[in-house]
């Protein structure tokens, strides 16, 4: 049986596959890039950079990093350099509401790669910790955000008016009924913030980390359904984490038994 | 010292999560994930802005995205943005003006387009739309 350290370089492997994949997937359809003005940069507005190219190189740096990371592992750095010189130099500026462009949810690839970059220097063992980390304290933080008003996030009111202000562009039905009555709207409101202040408990144990991962994916599939919210969009490839794990553990078990 | 080095990389990508939760800090790709955490205190909507015969016979309009994300003032317009009525709004107009000195262009007059919305125990919601129109010379008081 590999011990826990070499279990994690596996894992490492095994996650560095799956989210090549889906980043490659998820970038591959990123049409914006080809709207932006390459005149739109704070590095040097004459630079004439093409946001294609940087594109193009952004899908090659992932493909040669997760082939070619034993040879130089520090190319995911250059991978983390690249997606931030896209998403926060071209996309942000390139209008005045062009914030709404790239949200929360595009940070966290940008973690992932720098983390990854980081495997010379730190561990397999703390590279999965950080990478478990940035998911679930992602909802943590969210939490913080609404307490951060006291109880007044969760009066029902906020809930129903973000519901419906996305159904008055999307036209999400589920989303009306789900907050039509205020007294369901302000039960939901607490669900969700006890929830998200409650994560340090996952500190307790692995078993009760994996259990808030799954509810906070199923949690996002509902959002999903019912707000059309794609937060999951390039937020969502690093649950491949826990995959990854459970992944390694049947490999693993199937070793010892043979 | 490689040692010490990756420790410290590692408790600081740590400790800088945990501060932009608790300050918070939104610098991209540094952010505490917000995710609705505005708080609204009713659905009562302030819509739409509309200058009439701003830049000659062209009406201009503003969204609430729009007035949201520009201006002079980000954490005031964001506190109407947030809680958006018509005494607020008038005075945020008025502000716009006046910061932009006796040069600037104005308009004729503003329309302002409210959208309230009801909700009554399951039924889908109602919206109400009144729409109020104030000479620019009304600002101006």
């Amino acid at each position: 049986m590999p011990n826990s350290k070499s279990s994690d370089s596996y894992v490492l492997r095994i996650f560095i596959w799956l989210y090549s994949a889906g980043m490659l997937y998820q970038l591959y359809g990123f049409h914006h890039i080809a709207n932006v003005l390459a005149s739109c940069s704070w590095i040097n507005p004459n630079i004439g950079t093409s946001a294609n190219s940087l594109h193009f190189l952004l899908l090659a740096l992932i493909v040669l990093s997760a082939f070619a990371e034993n040879s130089f592992r520090y190319i995911w750095l250059l991978t983390a350099l690249v997606y931030f010189v896209i998403f926060r130099n071209f996309v942000i500026c390139q209008d005045v509401r062009g914030s709404t462009l790239v949200a929360s949810n595009h940070a966290m690839p940008f973690w992932v790669f720098f983390t990854l970059g980081l495997s010379p220097l730190l561990s397999a063992s703390r590279i999965v910790f950080l990478l478990r980390f940035f998911l679930i304290f992602s909802y943590f933080a969210g939490g913080i955000a609404k307490a951060r008003h006291g109880l007044d996030w969760m009066n029902g009111y906020t809930l129903q008016f973000e519901f419906l202000t996305r159904h008055m562009f999307l036209n999400l039905p589920l989303a009306v009924w789900l907050v039509s009555d205020l007294f369901w709207a302000k039960v939901i409101s607490w669900i969700v913030v006890l929830a998200e202040l409650s994560v340090p408990m996952v500190l307790l144990s692995k078993k009760i980390e994996y259990f808030y991962a799954v509810c906070f994916f199923i949690f996002q599939i509902i959002c999903w359904i019912i707000l059309d919210l794609k937060f999951m969009s390039y937020y969502g490839w690093i649950y491949l984490i826990y995959p990854a794990i459970f992944l390694n553990k049947a490999l693993a078990l199937r070793d010892c038994k043979e | 010292m490689r040692t010490k080095f990756a420790n410290l990389i590692f408790y600081s990508i740590i400790a800088i999560h945990f501060a932009a939760a608790v300050i918070p800090i939104r610098n991209w790709p540094l952010t505490d994930y917000p995710m609705f955490s505005a708080v609204r205190e009713k659905f009562d909507s302030v819509s739409k802005i509309t200058f009439i015969n701003f830049f000659g016979s062209r009406e201009i309009e503003w969204s609430l995205q729009d007035y949201a994300s520009i201006g002079f003032n980000p954490a005031r317009l964001q506190k109407y943005a947030q809680t958006p009525r018509h005494p607020e709004i008038k005075e945020f107009l008025k502000e716009r003006f006046r910061v932009g000195g006796d040069q600037s262009p104005k308009p004729d007059a503003v329309l302002i387009r409210s959208t309230t919305y009801y909700l009554k125990q399951s039924k889908l919601f109602q919206k109400i739309e009144d729409i109020e129109k104030i000479p620019y010379a009304e600002l101006e008081k």
